[in-house]
């Protein structure tokens, strides 16, 4: 076991509000994208990323980094069955998601048409593409048995 | 006025530390801290003026939180669900795609819990 912590710090005027997470995870992977629509962190199972990375059911935790200046990435969420989820990320600030794992939530994310549903979707794989610039990711996941 | 923005998340396996990090300035208008506790049916944290900077927030109890944006110009999907897990850090970033491939700035930020209640913090900037 291994612990992950991510913290994001914001100062401004004086004033500094600082948080910080610890996961436990399994193991951890890090990979880099740079340019053509590039797949990340798929599991083996899912054979149309082309890439399986890992045994994992998903993600349990990851943190995804825009590292090209001055561009907005997009980043595409998928489990895997047809259930995507595209965010738009700054240079400034990680996109970070997390699975369930016992403590509530089955899942890391979703899309729907209900107000009512949940995070309950898994992430099988990532997709990075861009909305304005160059292509540079550096993403950094942990790994666990999610729920 | 400046926002300088630090973040980093990193974890070591079998000796080996892997990590990333980033660290920049940015000109914000505003910068809003607070917190409210949230139970578990949805009820807003910002709506109307999604943040145009980002929105950071931390799960402050001990069940998860499903965080809800819901977007306008979609065909299926009005809504888009974040886990915020219990003692999680979630950056709400300031623009997503929808699927009538409109890239947007969301409409509103809800949340609740998986069961009971929690205190989810905040920090915005616009």
């Amino acid at each position: 076991m291994a612990t992950m912590t991510i913290t994001v710090t914001v100062s401004c005027n004086g004033i500094t509000w600082s948080r910080s997470a610890a996961v436990e995870v399994d193991t951890a992977s890090t990979q880099d994208g740079n340019g053509g629509n590039g797949i990340l962190f798929g599991t083996e199972a899912v054979t149309s990323a082309n890439n399986g990375m890992h045994s994992y059911g998903g993600l349990a935790v990851g943190v995804f980094a825009n590292k090209a200046k001055g561009s907005i990435g997009l980043l595409q969420l998928n489990n895997g069955s047809g259930v995507q989820m595209f965010i738009g990320v700054t240079t400034y600030l990680p996109l970070i998601v997390y699975s369930g794992a016992g403590t509530g939530l089955t899942g890391a994310f979703n899309t729907s048409a209900t107000a009512t549903n949940v995070a309950d979707k898994d992430i099988a794989y990532v997709v990075q593409t861009v909305i304005i610039g160059s292509q540079k990711t550096t993403a950094l996941v942990g790994l666990k048995a999610i729920s | 006025m400046n926002a300088n923005i630090q973040y980093s998340a990193s974890v070591t396996v079998d000796g080996e530390v892997r990590s990333v990090s980033g660290n920049e300035t940015i000109e914000v208008t505003q910068m809003v801290t607070g917190s409210q506790t949230i139970g578990n049916s949805y009820e807003i944290l910002q709506g109307v003026s999604m943040p145009q900077v980002a929105m950071i927030l931390y799960n402050k109890g001990t069940v998860d939180v499903s965080v809800r944006i819901r977007v306008a110009n979609f065909t299926t999907n009005e809504y888009l669900f974040y886990n915020l897990i219990a003692g999680g850090v979630l950056v709400i970033q300031p623009l997503h795609q929808t699927d009538d491939d409109f890239i947007t700035v969301g409409e509103a930020i809800h949340a609740r819990t998986a069961s009971g209640t929690a205190v989810v913090e905040y920090c915005w900037m616009n």
